[in-house]
């Protein structure tokens, strides 16, 4: 053969073979978005399954599309009261189907609330395979992809075919049952957990058919999914959804602030008699977290809690939240009695700290919050009551504070000795905002100065070659940056957290990026394939508000973070649990923020952030999403 | 005038053994795999270097020389049919991910772009390069 042949083969024959291995792949395993069913379809459906609910005779579902399998759960309290599938030569053959085995249901005549219990309708709308059950895909694709990352969680469910039975586990089903991205990819990385648990689903797969489930058996599926309306709200069409979550209200100022509103109530709720709060509610499952016993808590937590509670109290004056505020302060008294940490320093002045029970080391970030919390009751409520504490703990910060502006984190009130080694996340931009709120409370400028030392400190650390490029988790310091204005007024905080946001919004996707997780628009992420959480979306968004304030102050509005802001805020508005999506919530969570839309527990940290984001871009119209 | 004297068989076999070494300390220490199809894959590059190294050694041994080039030359064919593999790998995972997600997105996609170039860099440009001259006269020449 000639040269030139062989050089045309060379150039072009792997060139051509990389481009086959893609699309067939990606042909073999993408299940199209399904066309979802209209307004008028979804009604007919419900229809004719809340007939067969209330024992009545369904009409016969008259929606012809194609389309030959439905799920169907009622939803009683929270939590699954029926589950069934029906099968057919269309979507109304299905549905007609699924009725007559739902009025069949002896149990829908006793089912106490029926009226208020909500009907989940899952069209099976496309399969295709599991790429960890086939050979070629496992052994071809890199170590954990065809695994790990086997299916798009809360989108797509697990179904199998096994003696002419075919089961579906439905995508909210994986959810609740904790195993698309639980799994870790290493033993080794313990906190790591994003991937989904294939042994797990198969067992639950098996467990429906009656039969053990060889891989192969196994298949992915995406489904259309919706649900009926509240009680209340049944002339209008049921609501769908989309990874388990129904459209989000419209951004605005009015439904920030009934959001943040709400999350207040769902604190003031979860807030035991003794003044500590229910740290986590389990969504699925209705367990809370004990606060009358020990186990995890997090004083830090506590503190920016409360800091929130007394924002609200701030800016709404609504006076049921004045008590919970005073009750969560007066257990910290209580905490603060028993941990003695207060001292004299040798120039006479008194100081103290913030220790939990068992804890041995005073952590500097739950002191700092908890003075944040103080001073912001201070202004919100003009009542001087806490002066006195407040100064004993904003004096620990102080001292605790480097001649260089940096501070220690970790301090034994046993040996009286402060750690000069440990350097936690947050403490630093805690620890300034919480001198910059004392300085605004008591113009004492002792801590204005402390506070413009510790924002040098943090905003200078990046003055190295790579600074430029990566950021670690700087919300506190933008949020200290703002508050210190106009007392300290340094262009190099407003370009600090500029910049910051511009690195952020790198991991924000922009609608019909990402076409399938339009629905995550707004959160950040560093990849498809990685659930969003909320709670940064929630921190992230404090700290854009101040890096946008930032630059309202020095007459430059950016109008990057002003939309990045409204971005953001339109997605956590989606994620939190009102009246219309608490169909799958067991016990009173309305005005809770869960961690994920995978995750579905409520820590009450997640609250705190989102909702302190909510009320304060509720004052600024343009952040809210109206004309400045 | 006395013909001047081929450095590169001897360049390239202190380089192949080089990365030899480099190759078995990165897999052993940095990049431990559970999946058997992966230890096969990683461990096939320093085996296939290790050939080449072994091929060019044989300028030492005149009667051997022959053998030796064709020994280097499958070393190398191995190498880069290797290094093809990861590149079908990464390009079957990236495929496969946006076939699941719908997307494959900014960062995944730099990430999958930046593997390939590494790969191309650190384990094809090496044997690439030694083929080549293996295959040319000069190569033949010094293996003759």
């Amino acid at each position: 053969m000639k040269r030139g042949w062989w050089l045309l083969i060379v150039w072009t024959v792997p060139s051509a073979i990389l481009l086959a291995v893609t699309g067939i792949v990606f042909h073999a395993y993408r299940i199209p978005p399904p066309e979802r069913l209209d307004d008028g379809e979804r009604t007919r459906v419900i229809a004719t399954l809340r007939a067969a609910l209330s024992d009545q005779d369904p009409p016969h579902c008259e929606v012809h599309r194609a389309g030959n399998a439905v799920a169907v759960t009622v939803w009683s309290e929270g939590r699954t009261a029926i589950r069934i599938d029906g099968q057919g030569a269309d979507v109304g053959a299905a549905v007609d189907a699924a009725a007559a085995q739902l009025r069949a249901r002896p149990h829908i005549k006793t089912m106490p609330g029926i009226t208020d219990a909500r009907i989940q309708v899952d069209v099976i709308a496309g399969r295709a395979p599991l790429g960890d059950t086939e050979a070629v895909m496992n052994a071809l694709a890199l170590p954990g992809v065809a695994s790990l990352l086997a299916l798009n969680p809360g989108v797509e469910g697990i179904g199998a075919v096994a003696n002419d039975k075919t089961v579906y586990v439905l995508p909210h089903e994986l959810v609740l049952a904790k195993v698309v991205s639980t799994k870790r990819p290493s033993e080794t990385m313990g906190d790591f957990a994003m991937g989904v648990d294939l042994g797990r689903i198969a067992t639950m797969v098996g467990g429906r058919l009656g039969v053990k489930v060889d891989g192969k058996a196994l298949f992915r599926f995406r489904t259309d999914a919706f649900v009926e309306q509240l009680a209340a709200h049944r002339d209008l069409p049921p609501l769908q959804l989309y990874r388990g979550i129904p459209p989000a209200p419209k951004l605005s100022a009015e439904a920030l602030r009934t959001a943040a509103i709400a999350g207040a109530h769902y604190l003031v709720a979860h807030l035991a008699p003794n003044g500590r709060y229910v740290y986590e509610h389990d969504l699925s499952t209705g367990v809370k977290s004990d606060p009358l016993h020990p186990g995890a808590y997090s004083m830090p937590r506590h503190g920016g809690t409360t800091y929130f509670l007394a924002q609200v109290y701030r800016i709404t004056k609504q006076e049921w939240l004045r008590e919970p505020i005073e009750r969560a302060f007066a257990h910290l008294v209580s905490l603060m009695k028993e941990g003695n940490c207060g001292a004299k320093l040798p120039d006479g002045t008194d100081v103290d700290c913030v220790l939990d029970k068992g804890e041995k080391d005073a952590q500097l970030g739950s002191t700092a919050l908890v003075v944040v919390a103080l001073a912001e009751y201070e202004l919100a409520t003009g009542d001087q009551r806490y002066r006195e504490l407040e100064t004993k703990l904003a004096n620990w910060i102080l001292w605790m504070q480097r001649p260089d502006g940096s501070f220690r984190h970790l301090y034994n009130p046993v040996t009286r000795v402060a750690d000069d080694k440990a350097q936690l996340l947050y403490y630093s931009g805690e620890a300034a905002l919480a001198l910059t709120r004392m300085y605004v409370v008591t113009k004492d400028p002792r801590y204005v100065q402390a506070a413009e030392r510790g924002l040098d400190w943090l905003v200078d650390w990046y003055d190295f070659f790579m600074g430029g490029f990566i950021f670690g988790e700087e919300h506190w310091t933008c949020i200290a940056a703002e508050a210190i204005y106009p007392a300290v007024q340094k262009a190099k905080y407003r370009e600090f957290c500029a910049h910051y946001g511009s690195f952020l919004r790198q991991q924000q996707p922009e609608r019909g990026e990402h076409p399938d997780e339009d629905d995550l628009v707004g959160a950040y992420n560093v990849t498809p394939f990685v659930p969003p959480y909320n709670t940064p979306a929630g921190s992230r968004t404090e700290a854009m508000i101040s890096a946008y304030l930032l630059g309202v102050h020095e007459g430059v509005p950016d109008s990057a973070l002003r939309d990045q802001i409204q971005a953001t805020l339109q997605y956590t508005l989606g994620q939190q649990i009102r009246g219309d999506n608490d169909f799958d919530v067991v016990g009173d969570a309305d005005g809770g923020m869960p961690g994920s839309p995978l995750e579905r527990s409520v820590r009450i940290d997640y609250v705190q952030h989102v909702c302190s984001g909510m009320i304060r871009a509720s004052e600024w119209p343009e952040l809210a999403g109206q004309p400045h | 005038m006395a013909a001047r004297r081929e450095l590169r068989p001897y360049i390239y076999l202190g380089l192949d053994q080089l990365a030899v070494i480099i190759y078995v300390v990165v897999i052993v220490k940095a990049v431990p795999t559970w999946m058997t199809s992966a230890k096969i894959h990683l461990w096939s590059m320093p085996i296939a270097l290790q050939l080449m190294a072994l091929g060019m050694a044989s300028v030492f041994v005149p009667k051997l020389r022959k053998h030796g080039r064709w020994l280097a030359l499958a070393g190398g064919g191995l190498i880069l049919a290797s290094a093809f593999l990861i590149i079908v790998r990464l390009l079957a995972s990236a495929a496969f991910l946006a076939g699941v997600y719908g997307a494959f997105g900014q960062a995944a996609a730099s990430g999958a772009l930046v593997a390939v170039a590494l790969v191309i860099e650190v384990v094809v440009l090496l044997p690439i390069v030694q083929v080549k001259w293996l295959m040319s006269r000069a190569g033949r020449r010094v293996f003759a």
